[in-house]
């Protein structure tokens, strides 16, 4: 065997040039497996994240526009086309529901001391971090007793933490402005990180919705609607008009902010499969709760966010497949250039054959010595090609965002698949040697 | 004097272009052990296919040959192959050395598939390049050897593993005049010493150091010193 192997070796050194270019095939072929399943691996994995990041099954809704009288479409900022008691009756009415949390966006200036830093700051009904699993680091979060009350109190995330307090310092119970308006902090957001769209998540301050729209409009002073649009349920008020002539009227007057408005509701369905009929049951009620005639267009937008994630996700296993397929071809090629390698050497070889034939070795003999030349030269490639492999991963960490991982367990795959490889492409022209009748390969010189 | 090989109407007939050829019409021959034999011929005679019959390289179609009262004619290639190994040696007109291998490397080759340890096979090989005096070239190449060291060395070889028979194939074809006089000299020896030799030649000269001459025409024997 030690033989056999010396033997192998030395055939292959003999044809050192022929050999190391049969083996670049190999080991680029092998180095490209790695990297592309090192790349796709992270690709997968920041999707992912990603998806975890938003919160399991979650959709948003959104005021879409309004088509005025004569097909005008009206700027979403100018009609209040979602209010919180959309939010109150999607979770009330609609049991594939799990959870909903409705916003109101909004942005400005907080202060804390002589530190500042200007901050979406958005106001947000319970459920909100609920939908989106973002846990509280420290402190509470925001409760329905904290939108009841109005109360003052603020829920930072990170960014803005680094920006306003010395590090160490605990921000909870610290009271800081946002324009102007002293509010306490009550708890400090688990980091984020980079949204989908890449802007920075924690660069954000949580109030309650209803302290929101009092406290941090960016629109003249809100004029206050009855009472019982606030409270939802009830869409007919002493006036004796509709819900939805009250709309109306606010759409008339630009400058007034119904009380109820808010810009997006988040929907969690209770689970993945559910999500598009949820999804079709949460636009049949805001149409019927919006007066919708039937072929009106929807005054609100639903964006499935699980879905777009799981799409991205779905395209980043397509490419993944891809990559590592196209690899794998590289592989399929290399196998080739082996065997088309080894039938050379075979050919060389025939007075060897011959001769080995004639002193005694037997068939098998011959078929494995060939192999094991075959396989010899796949496995020296095969380490070259994980090495090249990791150097590869290396690089793409150095150079870019993707944070590929080396696998040992697909390093050692691919060292092996190359063994196999050699041996798969080595045996026809192995089996040739065998078969080759010493008579006839002794007659060549 | 016992017969070590014996040959029983030994027929060989093959289809070349859609003619059957008869290469051997039946070869009645009796060898004996510690015999000197030289097959001799014109090309087509038959008598390249009786050697390859004799070395278990080819089978005959039909008829018997026995080696040491074995018939080992019609055995499959793995048995034949083994004979092969253990029973005969073969010196080809080209030496059919591998380049790649040294001198002992060379003389080892079929005790690796016979097979034996490592170490014995390096002793054994050794002895057999001193054998024929080549003791200070064991780790030379072939290409930094003369015709006539190479084809001493090729000796060595077909003697390594102690065979019955040794069977040359015009092992002075490739040499000059004098380096085939020092390896028939060789063979001379060999047979004294009582190893049984089988010889192919076209070279009157080198048959005449033969102790029986054996000369085929149309796939018969026309003519055996024995006789």
């Amino acid at each position: 065997m030690t033989m056999a192997l010396r033997t192998a070796l030395r055939a292959l050194w003999l044809h050192r040039l022929r050999s190391i270019l049969t083996m670049t095939g190999i080991a680029v072929g092998i180095a490209a497996v790695i990297l592309m399943v090192a790349i796709g691996t992270a690709t997968q994995k920041q999707v992912i994240d990603q998806i975890q990041n938003l919160g399991a099954n979650v959709m948003m809704v959104v005021a879409g526009q309004r088509t005025g009288p004569g097909g005008v479409r009206l700027s979403g900022d100018t009609n209040v086309l979602l209010t919180e008691d959309d939010a109150v009756a999607i979770r009330a009415q609609l049991p594939s529901v799990r959870e909903v949390g409705a916003t109101w966006w909004g942005s400005g200036q907080a202060i804390n001391g002589n530190r500042n830093s200007w901050s979406r700051m958005h106001g947000i009904t319970a459920g909100f971090m609920e939908v989106r699993a973002w846990p509280a680091v420290s402190g509470r979060l925001i409760t329905d007793e904290d939108n009841a009350a109005v109360a003052k109190v603020a829920l930072l995330g990170q960014t803005v933490v680094k920006r306003l307090f010395e590090p160490g310092e605990d921000p909870v119970g610290q009271v800081i402005r946002l324009r102007n308006v002293p509010f306490q902090v009550i708890g400090v957001l688990a980091s984020k990180g980079q949204s989908t769209q890449g802007w920075d998540q924690d660069d954000v301050v949580y109030v309650p919705l209803a302290t929101a729209r009092m406290r941090l409009n960016n629109k003249p002073a809100p004029q206050i609607q009855s009472a019982s649009a606030i409270a939802g349920k009830k869409r007919f008020d002493g006036s004796g008009k509709t819900g939805f002539q009250k709309v109306e009227q606010v759409k008339a007057n630009p400058s007034v902010v119904f009380a109820g408005a808010v810009n997006s509701i988040m929907i969690q369905a209770h689970d993945a499969g559910s999500l598009r009929t949820t999804t079709d049951e949460v636009r049949e009620l805001l149409r019927q709760r919006h007066r919708l005639m039937p072929g009106e267009p929807d005054d609100f937008d639903i964006r499935n966010l699980s879905e777009v994630a799981e799409a991205r996700a779905a395209s980043a296993r397509i490419l993944t497949a891809l990559l590592v397929g196209i690899a794998a071809l590289s592989l399929l090629i290399a196998g080739i250039g082996i065997m088309n390698i080894m039938l050379v050497s075979v050919t060389e070889r025939t007075a060897e054959i011959g001769l080995r034939l004639a002193v005694g070795a037997g068939r098998r003999d011959i078929l494995s010595q060939f192999l094991i030349e075959a396989a010899a030269l796949a496995l020296v490639s095969g380490l070259l090609g994980v090495l090249l492999g990791f150097g590869g991963v290396l690089a793409v960490d150095a150079a870019t965002q993707i944070a590929p991982r080396i696998d040992p367990l697909t390093a050692l795959g691919a060292f092996l698949g190359a063994g196999l490889i050699g041996v798969t492409f080595g045996l026809y022209p192995a089996w040739q040697a065998s078969r080759l009748d010493p008579i006839v390969a002794l007659r060549r010189v | 004097m016992s017969a070590l090989l014996e040959a029983i109407d030994l027929k060989k007939q093959y289809s070349m272009a859609g003619q059957t050829v008869h290469a051997l019409r039946g070869i009645n021959l009796t060898i004996d052990a510690g015999d000197y034999v030289a097959v001799m011929g014109p090309s087509g005679s038959g008598k390249s296919t009786f050697m390859n019959i004799l070395g278990c390289l080819d089978t005959p179609s039909g008829g018997q040959y026995l080696l040491d009262g074995e018939e080992v004619g019609r055995l499959p290639e793995q048995s034949r192959a083994k004979i092969r190994n253990g029973k005969l040696g073969f010196v080809f007109q080209s030496f059919h050395l591998l380049p790649t291998h040294t001198a002992l490397e060379n003389v080892e080759l079929p005790l690796t598939y016979a097979p034996v340890a490592a170490r014995e096979r390096r002793e054994r090989a050794m002895r057999h390049l001193a054998a024929v005096g080549l003791a200070d070239r064991a780790h030379h190449r072939p290409a930094e050897l003369s015709g006539g060291q190479q084809q001493r060395v090729a000796i060595a070889r077909s003697l390594v593993n102690d065979p019955r028979i040794l069977l040359a194939d015009e092992p002075t074809g490739a040499l000059d005049q004098a380096t085939g006089e020092e390896i028939m000299a060789l063979f001379q020896s060999l047979n004294d010493e009582g190893r049984t030799v089988v010889l192919v030649t076209h070279d009157r000269g080198v048959a005449e150091h033969a102790k029986r001459r054996i000369a085929f025409r149309d796939g018969q024997v026309m003519e055996d010193s024995a006789a």
